[in-house]
């Protein structure tokens, strides 16, 4: 009788460690990003965006766009995308943000299912990182950190993104030209 | 011989039963020999290496607890998580304003004493069962719908929160674009460097 007890209890811890196993699993292949404990930033910050577009929303939106060129454009972006999530936030003066901040975010793109592509750091123009998640041979998520003296950034993009179109599209449809352009090379 | 066996069969029976008759010496030398295997009334004495060992190890057993509430913490929250999603679900499956807006054009066509009015919404996509259930009930009312165009398939609810949702798109579309895009050209002005520095190099 207590060999049995034993055995299922066995049974159960086995079974229960491996649905962990498999939640984790699950979880570590999630291309969502969680961004909420950046939240109590937007306390300090002059300006805040919160953008959070979940699947039924894009499907929505995409009954809107019409037949013009740059709407079809918009639409072959958004179509199979799962979700669009930004969240940024501009401050007045620098250093109203610490690494701490930026670690929550980064501790989750260190995931091994996601993968740095771009890694951009400069003291003047701030750091753009971009990271992809990639299933077989398609994009499962994008995710980007882009951060500045008196800036954070966070866009994570769900579902198989075009990253071509996407970076083609500003200056287009109403989405002004930020003219984020690379400064003239110094010549000696 | 056959003596012999008169005399076994005259045996008294009583010592094969309670002892107490004349013993038969062949008996008694068997009694002698299986003697030793009688049974004894003692306790049974259990060797000291099987019993019960009390000093066992608990990790298995505070394992399985753990796994136990583990699974019981996972179906609590996946139960909240589908709980969560309910009210989303019953959100777009009522649709009050569509079938307000049925309702109410129908009323407004008996006013009007028009026959035909445009139907609600035709777009199949993204409509739950029961909201085209709801939606057929208010056209049964209404009696042949004629096919709109594109604008006025949506209820009013729906174009507000579509156009909400187009213009957050895009700004969350521009902010991704731009940082896409200064981090393509910032990597290309790298690479251009980098060849350019080679060249020097080799030249």
């Amino acid at each position: 009788m207590k060999s049995l007890v034993e055995k299922s209890l066995k049974t159960i811890a086995l079974a229960g460690l491996l649905l962990f196993g498999g939640t984790a699993l699950v979880q570590a292949q999630n291309p969502r990003i969680e961004t909420s404990q950046l939240e109590a930033l937007a306390a300090k910050a002059s300006q805040t965006v919160d953008v959070n577009i979940d699947e039924r929303l894009i499907g929505l939106t995409a009954k809107f766009l019409g037949k013009d060129p740059d709407e079809v454009k918009v639409k072959e972006i958004i179509t199979g995308l799962k979700g669009i999530y930004v969240k940024s936030f501009e401050f007045e003066k620098e250093n109203e943000y610490t690494s701490a901040d930026l670690e929550s975010i980064r501790s989750q793109l260190r995931n091994a299912a996601w993968n740095k592509i771009v890694n951009i750091s400069s003291k003047k123009e701030g750091s753009v990182e971009v990271y992809v998640m990639s299933n077989a041979s398609k994009i499962g998520g994008l995710a980007v950190l882009a951060t500045d003296a008196k800036e954070i950034t966070v866009v994570n993009i769900i579902g198989n993104v075009d990253l071509e179109k996407l970076s083609e599209l500003e200056g287009q449809f109403g989405i002004p030209d930020l003219r984020i352009e690379a400064k003239p090379k110094r010549r000696n | 011989m056959k003596n012999q066996v008169n005399d076994r069969n005259n045996i008294d029976g009583d010592y094969m039963w309670d002892r107490s008759g004349e013993p038969d010496p062949e008996i008694q030398e068997l009694e002698q020999l299986m003697g030793t295997l009688r049974y004894q009334p003692r306790a049974l004495e259990i060797p000291v290496g099987v019993g019960p060992d009390r000093k066992r190890n608990p990790f298995p057993r505070l394992l399985a607890i753990a796994a136990t509430l583990a699974l019981m913490l996972l179906g609590a929250g996946l139960w909240f998580r589908l709980a969560s999603r309910e009210p989303q679900v019953a959100q777009i499956e009522t649709q009050p304003a569509l079938v307000d807006l049925g309702k109410s054009a129908v009323v407004a066509n008996r006013e009007n004493n028009i026959s035909e009015v445009p139907s609600v919404n035709d777009d199949p996509v993204n409509q739950p069962i029961a909201h085209k259930k709801q939606q057929r009930s208010a056209s049964d009312f209404i009696r042949p719908a004629r096919k709109a165009n594109n604008s006025t398939e949506l209820a009013a609810s729906e174009r507000e929160e579509a156009a909400a949702a187009k213009a957050q798109l895009m700004l969350a579309l521009r902010v991704a674009s731009s940082k896409l895009n200064f981090a393509q050209k910032k990597a290309q002005e790298i690479n251009s460097e980098n060849v350019s520095h080679n060249q020097h190099k080799i030249g």
